[in-house]
């Protein structure tokens, strides 16, 4: 046999939980203190398995344990010949056998550059003065879209309810990074998450000025799937990398698809609402405190001609 | 089950004096002297009947309205939205009339009104007795008597007075003081001795009530009973051209030459185009609010029937200055903003009637103002060449005051539509 080999623990989700070298055989695996490999899994027999060599081939047997060896898609057998890499389970436990020889997958890479959601909370002050710009940020546009009387509370209230909103978001992922990596990460998390939140207000209120100065008419459509799509992924895509599980790659991809796939169901419904038939007008578009002298303006006799196209289109409708 | 209904006007009105109608007037004194309700229903009420729509596959009515005779020939007199399932769909409705004495027969319309909301339909059957139809001038305070089949609870007859003609309304409608009900559409209105003064068309609620002129209804008679007169095989074709050539006469005069306007704040704008517009005006400022609402509002009352579910031909302008010495332009122009895009149309209509809105909009630049502009239409679906449009501006550039303005057109071709929409945008002005 090769002069090292491993049987290895795995997890639920087939990562290794733990590693036992195995140096001479026979090794006996069970619950009881007398084996060399002891599983604490209450479907293990005291003295379940035993490792023997074969003519320099390791092999697995079944020593009269209550529920034996079992091999994926096969079921139980009573000697198993340990190639490596070959997967089984004891009880409820799944292990795998493998020598030096077996293939591990290449590093993750530290990642430094922009978009580290983890650089946010490198330290307690950039914490806390990151928490503060968002949403004094938040409170700042809430301040600025009413025109009823207010003192400062109510964009405090505002952006309190939205810190709210996004601590039962950051505590999802937290809980989900604790599961998988055994980390909480609540702050990162957190702050990522009031991060995209202001790049999202921030991308609507250029949005706005866009369309008012501008008129994105035939191209806001795209231009907001697209923003939506990009600001989305980054959001996912900062959120999985805090847990650090999966390459960059991995990361994009799934984030991408998310992203695509939630902002086109958004779409599809806004649409799916103005296809409905109604007597009421659609929006007029935004009006915005910008001096004439930026709008694109035409000539009124420039805009009435251009009117004609409507006409050809409501002919075709009626039909 | 629908009754043929009324529609409601809004507004007070007051009542003109008298005016003299087509034909040669007969002139009434006010007061009437001997008759009682009970004597003119005893009288008159065979000529009256109650007209069914009835959808032919289930037999179940769908509109009810009256009608009456007025010829020997079994012509009958009523309005053009008791019939009109008929003309808009022939395949599915057929019209008939019942007689107080049970009798029914079918009808066909031979001639139509759509403007001024008249029918005349005709029964094969010898009338049993008929009104002749005679333009007649009425003082105030004559009492008279309207026919009818309210709510279909039997032909019942009710007594009001006379109130003149409405003033602010281009195609002439009499002010009759009485509760008239749905199902009393199209019946006649008459002296004590017999005479048609209008046909019922409308009620505004507590006991205001609209009739048509009996001089439209002498006319389109006349028209129907000439004998150079062919029935048109596809009235959608009648009710269309006579609605095209309607607008195109009904907007000629607005917004040309010179512009009536006021001073609207630091605005001027647009105002009472015609005399047949009614305008009315206000200026609010809540204590509660940090802004200051300026409204100036003009429009006509001409509403014509398309459908139960539509009405048409009202045109409408109106304007509201906004201004704020509290709020900063972010927030001022949150609030411009909001009010801007809840500038909703008012116009009604199901999807068999019109497509939905399509618009175009723009940022122009005006007499001194630049305006955000959207120009909203939709055409109606079965009268091609008819659209309903609406324009709405909004000036801006200026950090404390916004104004914002509305005109809606209902009923006109898209060349008027976009006529008005070029004259109103040249009418809004910076007046600084």
């Amino acid at each position: 046999m090769e002069p090292v080999a491993f049987l290895e623990i795995l997890d639920r989700h087939g990562r290794v939980a733990s590693r036992h070298r195995v140096d001479d055989l026979p090794l006996r695996i069970g619950r009881g203190y007398t084996n060399e490999v002891i599983l604490d899994d209450p479907y293990v027999s005291p003295i379940h398995a035993r490792v023997e060599d074969r003519g320099g081939l390791p092999v697995l047997m079944d020593a009269g344990s209550d529920n034996g060896i079992v091999l994926p898609g096969r079921g139980r057998v009573a000697t198993l010949p340990l190639e490596t890499g070959v997967r089984f389970r004891l009880g409820r436990t799944d292990l795998r056998f493998c020598t030096a020889e077996q293939r591990v997958e290449p590093a993750l890479r530290e990642e430094g550059g922009r978009f580290n959601p983890l650089a946010l909370t490198r330290t307690s002050g950039r914490r806390w003065l990151v928490a503060a710009v968002a949403f004094a940020a938040i409170a700042l546009q809430q301040g600025l879209s009413t025109y009823q009387r207010q003192t400062w509370v109510e964009p405090a209230g505002a952006a309190f309810t939205v810190a709210v909103f996004v601590a039962v978001w950051a505590g999802g992922w937290a809980v989900a990074n604790r599961i998988v990596a055994q980390l909480f990460r609540f702050w990162t998390h957190f702050l990522w998450a009031a991060v995209l939140l202001v790049a999202f207000l921030l991308a609507d209120v250029l949005f706005q000025y866009a369309d008012f100065a501008i008129g994105l008419d035939a191209a806001a459509r795209s231009l907001d799937f697209v923003t939506s799509v990009a600001l989305g992924t980054l959001l996912l895509a900062g959120h999985l990398r805090v847990i650090g599980q999966i390459g960059r790659r991995r990361r994009l991809v799934t984030a991408v698809a998310i992203a695509v796939a939630v902002t086109f169901l958004v779409t599809a419904v806004n649409q799916a609402d103005e296809d409905e038939f109604t007597t009421s007008l659609p929006s007029a578009g935004p009006l915005k405190p910008l001096s004439d002298k930026l709008l694109v303006r035409q000539t009124v006799d420039h805009f009435v001609e251009g009117t004609a196209d409507l006409k050809a289109e409501l002919d075709r409708l009626a039909e | 089950m629908r009754q043929a209904r009324f529609w409601s006007l809004p507004g007070v009105r007051r009542a003109l004096p008298l005016l003299a109608l087509l034909g040669v007037p007969v002139t009434l004194p006010a007061q009437e002297g001997g008759a009682t309700a009970a004597a003119v229903f005893e009288r008159f009420s065979p000529r009256v009947v109650k007209i069914e729509i009835v959808e032919t596959a289930s037999g179940a009515k769908a509109v009810v309205g009256s009608g009456f005779f007025v010829t020997d020939r079994g012509h009958l007199v009523t309005n053009y939205h008791v019939v009109s399932k008929v003309i808009q769909d022939p395949e599915r409705y057929e019209a008939k009339a019942l007689e107080e004495n049970g009798s029914t027969f079918p009808l066909t319309v031979v001639a139509l009104d759509v403007v001024h909301d008249l029918a005349v339909a005709r029964a094969d059957v010898a009338s049993p007795s008929h009104f002749a139809l005679h333009a007649v001038t009425v003082e105030k305070g004559v009492r008279l008597y309207s026919l009818g089949h309210p709510l279909e609870l039997g032909l019942s007859i009710v007594e009001g007075t006379y109130n003149g003609l409405l003033e602010h309304t281009r195609y002439t409608r009499i002010h009759f003081t009485a509760p008239i009900n749905p199902g009393m559409s199209g019946g006649p209105t008459i002296t004590a001795d017999g005479r048609v003064v209008g046909i019922n068309v409308a009620t505004a609620g507590n006991e205001v009530s609209f009739l048509v002129p009996v001089a439209r209804a002498v006319v389109l008679l006349d028209r129907a009973l000439a004998p150079s007169y062919r029935v048109p095989s596809d009235f959608l074709t009648t009710v269309r051209e006579q609605l095209l050539a309607h607008q195109d006469d009904y907007l000629a005069g607005l917004f040309i030459d010179t512009v009536a306007t006021i001073e609207f704040g630091p605005y001027r704008v647009p105002t009472k185009p015609a005399p047949f517009f009614n305008c009315w005006g206000d200026a609010t400022h809540d204590p509660a609010d940090p802004y200051e609402v300026l409204d100036h509002q003009c429009s006509t009352d001409d509403y014509i029937f398309i459908s139960s579910d539509m009405e048409s031909g009202v045109v409408e302008l109106w304007h509201r200055l906004l201004t704020s010495d509290e709020l900063n332009r972010f927030r001022f122009y949150a609030l411009f903003s909001d009010d801007f895009d809840q500038r909703n149309a008012w116009l009604q209509g199901s999807e068999d009637d019109v497509t939905p809105f399509r618009c175009d909009r723009s940022t122009v630049a005006g007499h001194g103002v630049t305006l955000k502009v959207q120009f909203c239409a939709r055409r109606y679906r079965k009268l091609e060449g008819l659209y309903d449009a609406v324009i709405r501006a909004a000036a801006v550039g200026r950090p404390d005051v916004g104004l914002e303005s509305v005109l809606t057109l209902s009923g006109v071709s898209f060349d008027n539509a976009q006529r008005l929409l070029r004259r109103y945008l040249e009418a809004i002005r910076w007046n600084r």
